[in-house]
């Protein structure tokens, strides 16, 4: 996966020191091997760099969206009771380019070049794609019940909330951040007999909302089989 | 006379000794008009085709004939629509009326088993609809009976419900003060009854196959909820006062409604209305989880043109993006 790093490189940003950079993109292309990162710790989010720093000092990579793709099953009933399974990983490097850096006058050498990583907050907090519940329509009177699915772009405070046909509130969850439920990434929630004690919704289409600090991020409708 | 104090027993006892088995079939009792809505969902003393859905007893208020549409639209997606008709024949009055739930592309799913994910892979419709046969028959001046026969309908996807039951009513009407009394669902045997033509199957949280048993609705039943209306309309001068205790759920729970309609003498055309309410909602709010009392208002004003009613409600919501409810009827009689 590394061996590929510099042919999937989406947008490179060259801000200055244009031909430190050419020759850079020109060594990058033609080695073909992993130029601006040698070795990525997924544990701890972060890319290490070495050859790069080589050829310029003041560069300064940055990333934002580097993160396991993971599924997250939560019961909605009982928060400690979900389990997590790691299904697989995934890399996207959105730009590289080189900062302002006061330490390089034109092409140098140095030892250590200047990487940060976005942070979370400074990205936007969303669902990507649709929130959905699998399957739909079901039957909550089963173990099974449904789930509901969707992808957060950071951790984030999350709240679910579900009304039935008439706008009248049925649940309420609120799910802090990093916590199961409100991860970066893909979040599942169990809706089935327990969510309810035991009680059981009537046959019926309900309406959920995922909602971050007040905003709406997104909704969708599930039915309910009798 | 005998008969009919046997009646009376018969129909308030009834509610107290019936006993809820199964799970409650979803009944869209929002209301009927904007009329009954803006007073608090009193129900009862509509004097339009549409009290078929509150008091088949109340139907001697039509002289001859009436007709009556409603619609509101819930959180952009949920429509609701009523239309109904009532006459008289020699025999009594008749009224017939439909009232329509519809929600429209709901997302089916599928699971991709390599990401875990879930995806659409088309769509479909919610219909529920009642209808509602009603006939009612005077016995004198003041005291008025009435029966409906409901019919239930249900579809969504691969699935169907029907079931039929009935209710039966009586109001007495003096000048100042009428008390209506109703029951709802009144065969206790009769149920919705559920088909399901789906084979799907489904993995769960371990990626086991989920047993078609477990999804399929073929054959399962829902109960049609008993419903008891107590309601009462004082008249004084410009004003008329309405209050309502309706029995709903598994444990009999009374709500109550009030209501207060505006109708001055000098504008006899012009009705203004404020009414409150009580619901009783099945919630799972953070890890608090039961059956709890809601309470909201309602407002809203009305027009009474030589025959032509046209009625406007406003009530607020509880959700946190629509919040804001309205209602609209139009009602013809003569």
């Amino acid at each position: 996966m590394f061996t590929t790093l510099s042919n999937t490189l989406l947008f490179v940003t060259i801000r200055k020191h244009l031909t430190a950079s050419v020759i850079i993109a020109c060594v990058c292309v033609l080695s073909s091997v992993p130029v601006f990162a040698d070795d990525i710790d997924l544990d701890q989010s972060s890319i290490g760099f070495n050859r790069v720093s080589d050829f310029a000092s003041g560069l300064t990579g940055s990333y934002n969206s580097l993160f396991l793709q993971q599924t997250k099953k939560t019961n909605i009933a009982n928060n400690n009771k979900g389990s997590d399974n790691l299904v697989s990983d995934q890399l996207k490097l959105i730009s590289v380019g080189f900062s302002n850096s006061q330490r390089a006058t034109g092409l140098s050498i140095v030892n250590e070049a200047d990487l940060y990583q976005d942070e979370d907050e400074d990205s936007e907090a969303s669902v990507i794609g649709q929130a959905l519940v699998y399957p739909n329509p079901f039957r909550q009177n089963s173990d099974f019940g449904a789930e509901l699915g969707y992808r957060l772009s950071k951790d984030m405070t999350l709240q679910v909330h579900m009304y039935n046909m008439f706008a009248q509130q049925v649940l309420k969850r609120t799910f802090n951040s990093g916590a199961e439920g409100a991860r970066k990434g893909y979040n599942k929630l169990q809706i089935n007999k327990d969510t309810f004690d035991g009680g059981l919704l009537s046959a019926g289409v309900y309406f959920y909302v995922l909602v971050h600090d007040g905003d709406i991020l997104t909704r969708g409708k599930m039915v309910v089989k009798p | 006379m005998m008969y009919r104090y046997l009646l009376l027993l018969l129909l308030i006892i009834v509610p107290l000794e019936a006993a809820e088995l199964a799970e409650a079939f979803y009944s869209p009792d929002l209301g009927s008009s904007a009329r009954m809505i803006r007073r608090g969902n009193v129900e009862g003393f509509s004097s339009v085709a549409d009290i078929v859905f509150e008091n088949p007893a109340g139907l001697y208020r039509i002289r001859k004939f009436s007709t009556s549409a409603f619609s509101t639209r819930f959180m952009d997606e949920v429509e609701y629509k009523s239309l109904s008709v009532a006459f008289r024949l020699p025999v009594g009055m008749v009224g017939i009326g439909m009232l329509g739930t519809s929600v429209s592309d709901i997302p089916k799913t599928f699971k991709d088993e390599e990401s875990g994910e879930f995806d659409v892979s088309g769509y479909f419709n919610y219909k529920n609809y009642v209808s509602k046969l009603s006939y009612q028959y005077s016995t004198s001046r003041y005291f008025h009976i009435g029966a409906s026969i409901s019919y239930y309908m249900t579809d969504f996807d691969t699935v169907s419900g029907r079931g039929y039951n009935s209710d039966v009513g009586f109001l007495i009407d003096s000048d100042a003060l009428d008390f209506s009394f109703v029951v709802k669902n009144i065969m206790r045997s009769s149920q919705i009854n559920y088909t399901d033509s789906s084979g799907e199957t489904a993995t769960d949280i371990d990626g086991n196959e989920v047993a078609t048993s477990e999804l399929s609705s073929e054959g399962m039943k829902e109960e049609l909820p008993l419903q008891t209306y107590y309601s009462l309309k004082y008249s004084l001068v410009h004003f008329q006062v309405y209050g309502q205790l309706k029995t709903v759920g598994r444990d009999r729970k009374f709500v109550k409604s009030v209501g207060l309609n505006f109708n001055p003498t000098y504008l006899p055309f012009f009705h203004a209305s404020i009414g409150a309410k009580q619901s009783d909602v099945m919630q799972s709010i953070e890890s608090e989880v039961g059956s709890n009392i809601q309470e909201s208002m309602s407002m809203g004003v009305g027009l009474d043109l030589l025959g032509v009613n046209f009625d406007y409600a406003f009530e607020k919501s509880e959700h946190i993006e629509f919040d804001n409810k309205h209602y609209f009827s139009m009602a013809l009689s003569f």
